[in-house]
């Protein structure tokens, strides 16, 4: 029987169990054991995860069956169920989709090139960055978000989408490249700058190459972003997309429209992210460093 | 060549030194010429040029409106702009609204930051529970939270709740995932002298864990400022009777353009004085917890 | 008939006996420390000196209380060890000193925990770091020592709450050559006039030798006791050098080398 202190200490060191009497090949069978203790963990915890999953669903059923919450309010996981399949039948589910993925893409790929851009300028010259600094931090304190409707009047429903996703995009990514850039090892620099090189090498040879962990990193940042600024934009202006079947569904109290769309984000959300990370694993492996150019 | 470097105005990084090593005339130039030359000009010199590229813009603005190069209706111009403000600031709802955004803002960050902080903490008492919540956190924080934002108005109706609740949302979930990385970060070395004096796990939490997160979550208040502001302004937008994000979707609507800006402006220096007195605390508190 | 007190015997105050580890982990399992038994008398100062890996460091923790043992016992005063105690001290490699905390209250830690009458414990605290030269940093933060004095102050915590065994985790390993030189005479010299049982677990050679009455060479992994040997310096006179002394004795160099000889670390696999 493990004393608290011994259970908490399993924290940080695994130890065999107390064997008394056990035979000299004790060690194997002891070993198994541990292995098989540590399988019957992980399935537990997948259970509970599970679980925890069926019993919100469950409730999430019941309780607006039973009266004890408004379904107007949340709508049942049926219900969703059935929105999900008959719009993904009819094709009004994936063209919403692709509207919404589009105008994400294009907002953090023109976002990310823009801030690149940039803050290549900025590297280049810190003259010109000591000037525009405190313009930048201010530019950068505004909530972008705030802009939404002014981009709507001005550039119409559809560009103001675009605009918006890629304006957020551009501040963090400016901010978070010359950072990377500023941060790329001074001797690297120096052993370039030794061979001759212009400035132009030290850029293309040394500081681009070594920010390539930043730039992923700002393509994480960006991408969530992005779709952040779609989604709101599209509250306030489109008549496509999955921003705009939030905003609909809930103004005509189709809750399972609202959830259909929510869980498509999470999905599209996730698949972008974990896409994200399998081109960092790649990219980082074959250029061989972590965090800015070591 | 020395004296050549020395004549330009101003101050000359790094060219000196290297010239002193280097192996002949000719060889020096050309390392000389190709070094960036980093001239300091004096912090006068800069916030001159500053103001001046500031005061341009806006005359250029009016101008440009004046002569209707641009559209005024459009893109509106400065001097109505001021006039806008100064109107808003007297007569109009200018109070009501900085106050209604900025208390979901301060409510918004504190109930986030303070909840995802107790939550990610309770992640060091039991492995389990930790890793069997952990792919729920990610999951929720890769949802668009903002994205829930019409969900939340809808339950929690129209008034200051909804957008504290938006802001909560935003916050609650960067402060759990930062403090969680607090809790794994403990040194194990001090987790050990502590269990080797016989401490009990309520001590080691108290007395070693927590202030070993709070560095951490310091770090991440500029952070859940901006995002609680935005979570407001989003909530604001969704629908409410009050607020400076109400005010530019309600201008905008009724092609207000002046009043537009105005509010963008007055949200522009709200968000600024927050983002500083966030960053003056950060400080403070970092010099309590030195590390 | 009168007895004469002496024949109540004391029990040694570390018992270590017949004691193995085997240490878990997913991909394999390992056999640290394989058959270990040793006994150290109170008062003794015991280093034990073995190449990286071979267990030293987990003995410690096992009489440590942190961790029980796969089989065999370990006894501390004749009491099987269940749980760590605050009559064992335990000094790490780093100085673990908690950065939020002034000098003072890092010292005070484990009286705070252990709910001593906390006017006794500052005493004693404050009467320490003075005695260790701290005494103008009683209100600074660790950050502002240097690793040297940070050590001392990890000493005096762990000796603030009186424990009867010492268990030095090679303490001095992160410091530069010689301010260990110069604290390994200081504490020498503390836990000597104190007259503390001291387990030293070290890969310093000379800093065993010349500070244990005896050395213990452990093989490598799975750890085994390989020799114990006195150190002694006869030559230097009737009482025991200081380490800095001893290095300079005649008998250094013959014990250096046996045990040099006795480590496989210039074995090459």
């Amino acid at each position: 029987m493990m004393t608290s202190t011994k259970a908490a200490l399993s924290h940080f060191v695994r130890f065999a169990p107390r064997s008394g009497s056990a035979p000299a090949s004790a060690p194997s069978a002891a070993y198994a054991a541990y292995l098989r203790s540590l399988k019957r963990r992980a399935l537990s915890i997948q259970l509970w995860q599970i679980g925890l999953v069926a019993a919100l669903l469950v409730v999430w059923e019941v309780a607006p069956r039973a009266g004890w919450i408004n379904p107007m309010l949340t709508s049942y996981p049926s219900a969703i169920a059935r929105t999900f399949t008959r719009m993904l039948q009819d094709g009004s589910l994936t063209t919403h989709t692709l509207v919404t993925l589009s105008e994400t893409v294009v907002g953090f790929v023109g976002g990310m090139l823009l801030g690149t851009f940039c803050a290549v300028v900025l590297w280049w010259s810190s003259y010109v960055y000591r000037v525009l600094d405190p313009f930048i931090v201010v530019l950068n304190a505004i909530p972008k978000i705030a802009l939404v409707p002014i981009f709507y009047i001005w550039l119409g429903d559809i560009a103001s989408i675009y605009a918006m996703a890629i304006a957020i995009s551009v501040f963090v990514t400016i901010l978070m490249l010359y950072t990377g850039f500023q941060a790329v090892d001074e001797d690297k620099i120096k052993l370039v700058r030794l061979f001759g090189a212009s400035r132009l090498k030290v850029l293309t040879k040394v500081v681009l190459p070594g920010s390539v962990p930043t730039m992923i990193a700002a393509l994480k940042v960006n991408v969530g972003l992005a779709l952040v600024g779609v989604v709101v934009g599209e509250f306030q202006a489109a008549k496509a997309g999955l921003g705009y079947l939030i905003t609909y569904g809930s103004q005509i109290f189709q809750m399972n429209l609202v959830m259909t769309a929510i869980v498509v984000l999470a999905v599209i959300s996730s698949l972008l992210f974990i896409g994200i990370q399998a081109l960092e694993s790649t990219v980082l492996r074959r250029h061989g460093g972590v965090g800015g150019g070591n | 060549m020395n004296a050549k470097a020395l004549g330009l105005p101003g101050r000359i990084l790094g060219v000196a030194r290297l010239s002193d090593g280097a192996k002949g005339a000719t060889t020096q130039r050309k390392i000389a010429r190709k070094l960036p030359v980093q001239k300091i000009w004096s912090t006068t010199a800069l916030v001159a040029l500053q103001l001046a590229v500031l005061v341009g813009f806006v005359v250029l603005w009016e101008v440009a409106a004046e002569f209707k190069i641009i559209d005024p209706f459009f893109w509106s111009q400065p001097s109505s702009i001021w006039s806008t403000l100064v109107i808003f600031l007297t007569q109009g709802d200018a109070f009501t609204d900085i106050a209604f955004t900025f208390r979901s803002t301060i409510f918004g960050f504190i109930i986030g930051t303070t909840g995802g902080a107790v939550l990610g903490m309770s992640f060091w008492w039991s492995r389990n529970y930790a890793q069997i919540v952990q792919p729920y956190i990610i999951c929720l924080e890769s949802i668009p939270k903002l994205a829930l934002a019409p969900l939340i108005v809808l339950v929690f109706g129209m008034g200051l709740s909804s957008k504290v609740a938006t802001a909560t949302a935003l916050t609650v979930v960067v402060s759990t995932l930062t403090a969680y990385a607090g809790v794994q970060a403990v040194d194990r070395d001090q987790e050990r002298l502590f269990y080797s004096l016989g401490a009990s796990r309520w001590q080691v939490f108290k007395k070693l864990v927590v202030p070993s997160c709070i560095p951490w979550i310091v770090s991440i208040l500029r952070v859940n400022i901006g995002l609680a502001l935005t979570g407001s302004i989003v909530g604001e937008f969704v629908s409410s009777q009050h607020g400076l994000g109400r005010t530019i979707l309600y201008a905008g609507s009724t092609y207000e353009i002046s009043l537009v800006w105005v509010a963008v402006l007055i949200l522009s220096a709200l968000s600024m004085v927050m983002y500083v007195t966030v960053a003056w605390l950060e400080k403070v508190l970092r010099k309590g917890v030195v590390h | 008939m009168a007895v004469p007190d002496q024949t109540i015997p004391t029990h040694p105050a570390v018992e270590i006996q017949g004691v193995t580890l085997n240490y878990f982990t997913p991909d394999r399992e390992t056999l640290a420390l394989a058959n270990v038994s040793l006994t150290v008398e109170q008062g003794e100062f015991v280093a034990i000196v073995g190449s990286s890996g071979c267990g030293k460091s987990t003995l410690l923790s096992l009489v440590s209380g942190l961790l029980p043992p796969s089989r065999g016992s370990i006894r501390i005063d004749g009491k099987e060890v269940a749980k760590p105690s605050p009559r064992v001290g335990y000094m790490f490699q780093k100085d673990t000193l908690l950065e939020w905390r002034t000098i003072i209250d890092n010292v005070l830690i484990g009286a705070e925990l252990l709910g001593i009458d906390k006017i006794v414990a500052r005493r004693r605290a404050e009467d320490l770091l003075v005695r260790y030269g701290l005494g103008d940093f009683l209100h600074s933060l660790p950050g502002q020592l240097s690793g040297g004095m940070r050590q001392r102050a990890a000493l005096a915590r762990t000796l603030c709450c009186e424990p009867d065994l010492l268990l030095l985790d090679e303490p001095f390993s992160a410091l530069d050559y010689q301010t260990r030189l110069a604290l390994s005479d200081e504490v020498a010299g503390i836990l000597s006039a104190e007259r503390k049982t001291v387990i030293l677990v070290t890969h310093d050679i000379g800093e065993a030798i010349s500070m244990a009455n005896r050395v213990i060479v452990m093989s490598r992994r799975p750890g085994r006791i390989k020799s114990e040997r006195k150190t002694d310096f006869p030559s230097f006179g009737p009482t025991r050098p200081t380490p800095f002394q001893a290095r300079k004795c005649s008998e250094f160099a013959n014990y250096f080398q046996t045990i040099w000889d006795e480590l496989d670390i210039h074995q090459i696999h």
